[in-house]
């Protein structure tokens, strides 16, 4: 049997089947599949996932975004630090977010809630890297979650450091 | 204003109100920060146990085959982090430095990072190393607990916790402390702002409204009322010869003498009217809301009886008199300046002789009274300033006669201004104007001036010796007056001799000790002194005794119709006597028939004057006389006619 062209209509539905592979494939261009060992999972209100509504980044993936960088200081260390990733407004954006609170969950259960509206009027980071190395388990990573404390004295407070989350590994927009 | 700073001290106070209430509330966030600090510390060291425990479960479970060795690679990583953290950065000093708990987590730290290798590389069955990283690590597992028992159940905790409860029970007592003494300040600001602000609207000696309350609650009546139907009056009080009465009772009983009136004031209105002494002698009282216009002067006739009184002082009753002016809003004026003027007119009205009840309402007539002494006013200083042929004030002159041969010995200058409005003033009243405003000695000035210029514009010589009488106005009579006429007469026709002073008998006996003084300065030089209108007033024979005049004046009341009346014609001969023992000369006023004249011829009267020779003259009009005079001319070079 033909298969290429069985009469106009047949056509017609293979040519509608294949643009809509096409734009399945371009979905799937922005955002891949992750390769290596996924280390952040995004869920929740997001208009773009990978796998069951759930966006999920290896760390390739995140260092494919947008970085940023600064130096700070926080109660965890005694001197400052260069911390560097994406900022969590822009991955939020990235994956169309629309909800107000993020629940940051971590490799051992700590969890905490992170006002999306700290995200929009601070570069809060999903730091990847301290000082250009990647961060692993021993040193709060995979990912930790950075506040610009010396670049805003006004965030010094329990409040924040309480939503300063390492080992990050689960973000969920609610 | 009042009402902005009052409102001021309230938000103050609320500021401060709120300000300790905000503290209170802080001193409480705060601590309940420091045991969240606590609770951090707590966190801290219980995720450190759990994950020290998971570690430590996740060896034998790894052994038993349970999880696999990534697992127990990860809890070993997680363990890392967390001795890691627990080891560096701020959060945990206080922690580190209890219960040398620093060292123990280092040894422990240090421990899982020596077996790093053997745990990377142990295998599920390998039961030796793994007994033998169960034994390394149990110890640690037992100091972790005691560190948690320590901190958070142990005496220690139980010390800072306490701690904590006592500085905090000594912060609330500190701002108790605080807010109650901050209260008693504010309250004692208030009151003392309520004070100040009592005294700055009260009179201290009467306790009434000072003028500036009385200035502010006029303003406001005339603004209050603006409707057609509502009266308020305005009653200005003076005191009758209250500085005669203060100047013999002495300054405090004085005091005492308006802290009565005031009381009295006070006593006698009704509750909506306002009390105010003013200055001095000075009271006032606002008439609130009057029915009609009739009920002020009501109202003001009953308070001003209550001020007619007699007051006990030293054992003696002093009569209390009292004058009231009235003027009503808003019949005389709508601004309380036209009320005040208009009740000061009535006032002036009341005090002066022509009232009887002492209480008088304003009147057209007064203003004019005023506009009257106004113009005068203006208008005599400026005829003041200069004496030629057309001023308004001139001087005319009365010729003086010897009794015995009707020879002219003498002129008295008597003030004379056609006003181009008023027409002939009264002497009497220019010399008060003139007195009454500062002018005495400006008027003495152009009495000499105009003298001056009349000498030298007269058409004839002014015979030599020719007496010149000189009226002075009272305040010119002082001590410095002798030495003043000198200067004068320096530079002046008129020879000492020629010259005499005409004064009355009240300014004489003011204060005879220093009327002698001034008396004997003034003859010294060779000026006579008359006392005038002998016989119009007291007329003591006291005056005679102490005081050294050269010439009694007798007044035209003892003189006209004397040759009718003999008992009169035996006074008159018995002070003539009298005075002629004294060495003082007579001189007879108003002398207005032949037979009055001839009587007191017999009666050996040393000089008439009066309408039987002669009125007071122009200087025009003086020549003839002049020239029947049997004196020698005055012969000057600055006589024109010389």
């Amino acid at each position: 049997m033909d298969l290429t062209c069985m009469n106009r209509f047949s056509c017609r539905l293979a040519l509608t089947v294949s643009l809509m592979l096409t734009a399945m494939t371009a979905w799937a261009d922005a955002l891949p599949a992750p390769t290596g060992d996924i280390i952040l999972s995004v869920d929740g209100k997001i208009s773009r996932s990978n796998h069951d509504n759930s966006a999920d980044f290896d760390l390739a993936m995140l260092d494919a975004l947008p970085q940023s960088h600064y130096q700070t200081t926080h109660p965890w260390s005694e001197t400052p630090h260069d911390y560097s990733g994406v900022l969590l407004r822009d991955l939020l954006s990235s994956l169309g977010a629309t909800g107000d609170t993020v629940t940051a969950k971590a490799l051992n259960d700590y969890q905490a809630d992170i006002p999306v509206a700290d995200a929009q009027n601070y570069d809060i980071l999903l730091a990847t890297h301290v000082d250009g190395e990647v961060m692993d388990v021993r040193h709060k990573g995979p990912v930790w979650v950075m506040y610009p404390l010396d670049q805003h004295p006004e965030l010094k407070k329990a409040a924040t450091y309480s939503v300063m989350v390492w080992h990050l590994r689960q973000l969920s927009v609610n | 204003m009042k009402r902005i700073r009052l409102l001021f001290l309230y938000l103050l106070a609320a500021v401060f109100l709120t300000a300790s209430v905000f503290s209170m509330v802080n001193h409480f966030r705060t601590a309940r920060l420091v045991s969240n600090h606590i609770q951090y510390s707590a966190w801290s060291l219980a995720q450190l146990e759990l994950e020290l425990q998971k570690f430590y479960t996740n060896i034998a479970l790894y052994g038993a085959n349970a999880i696999d060795h990534n697992q127990l690679m990860f809890s070993y990583d997680l363990l890392w982090n967390r001795l890691n953290v627990f080891l560096v950065g701020k959060e945990n000093r206080t922690l580190r430095a209890r219960f040398n708990a620093e060292i123990k987590i280092r040894n422990l730290y240090n421990t899982l990072q020596d077996n790093e290798q053997r745990i990377t590389d142990l295998k599920a069955g390998d039961k030796a190393q793994q007994q033998l990283l169960t034994q390394q690590f149990y110890p640690y597992v037992q100091q972790v607990r005691e560190l948690v028992m320590l901190n958070f159940t142990g005496k220690e905790s139980t010390k800072m916790y306490e701690g904590v409860l006592e500085s905090q029970k000594h912060l609330a007592w500190l701002l108790a402390g605080l807010f109650a003494v901050g209260l008693t300040l504010i309250i004692t600001l208030l009151r003392q702002a309520r004070r100040f602000n009592r005294l700055a609207h009260q009179d201290p000696l009467t306790g009434l409204a000072n003028r500036g309350l009385f200035n502010d609650s006029l303003e406001a009546s005339c603004t209050n009322s603006r409707q057609p139907d509502s009266h308020f009056a305005l009653c200005l009080i003076k005191l009758n010869h209250f500085k005669e009465i203060n100047h013999y009772l002495g300054y405090r009983q004085g005091d005492e003498l308006l802290q009565k009136v005031a009381q009295r004031l006070r006593e006698h209105v009704r509750r909506q009217d306002l009390v105010a002494r003013l200055d001095g002698d000075n009271f006032a009282v606002i008439l609130n809301n009057l029915q009609n216009d009739s009920e002020a002067l009501d109202l003001a006739r009953y308070f001003r009886q209550s001020l007619v009184f007699d007051f006990f002082i030293k054992g003696r009753a002093t009569q209390i008199d009292t004058s009231v002016g009235v003027s009503i809003f808003p019949l005389h004026g709508l601004q309380p300046a036209e009320l005040l003027q208009a009740a000061s007119l009535a006032l002036y009205q009341a005090k002066s002789a022509g009232s009887t009840t002492r209480v008088e309402l304003f009147r057209a007539e007064m203003a004019e009274h005023q506009t009257r002494q106004t113009t005068l006013l203006l208008d005599l200083k400026r005829q003041l300033q200069f004496c030629d042929a057309t001023s308004e004030l001139q001087l005319h002159y009365l010729p003086l006669y010897r009794a015995a041969d009707r020879q002219l010995t003498g002129i008295e200058a008597l003030l004379r201004w056609h006003h181009p409005h008023y027409d002939a003033i009264n002497p009497i009243e220019i010399f008060e104007l003139a007195e009454n405003h500062g002018l005495g000695m400006a008027l003495g000035n152009w009495l000499f001036e105009r003298l001056e210029y009349d000498y030298h514009h007269s058409e004839v010589r002014w015979p030599d010796d020719i007496k010149v009488a000189l009226n002075l106005s009272i305040s010119m009579f002082n001590p410095a007056l002798p030495s003043w006429i000198n200067q004068v007469l320096q530079r002046h026709v008129l020879r000492p001799r020629q010259l005499v002073l005409e004064l009355n008998e009240a300014t004489l006996t003011q204060d005879l000790q220093r009327s002698t003084g001034i008396l004997k300065a003034l003859q010294d030089q060779g000026i006579r002194v008359a006392l005038d209108n002998f016989g119009s007033g007291v007329s003591s024979l006291t005056t005679l005794k102490a005081l050294a005049i050269d010439i009694l004046k007798l007044d035209r009341s003892l003189v006209q119709q004397l040759s009718q009346h003999q008992r009169q014609q035996q006074f008159v001969d018995s002070i003539i006597a009298l005075c002629h023992r004294l060495q003082i000369q007579v001189v007879a006023e108003g002398v207005e028939s032949e037979e009055d004249a001839r009587c007191l011829q017999a009666m050996r009267c040393d000089e008439i004057q009066g309408f039987l020779h002669s009125l007071p003259l122009p200087t025009s009009e003086l020549a003839p006389y002049l020239q029947q005079t049997s004196l020698p001319a005055i012969r000057t070079e600055n006589n024109p006619s010389s």
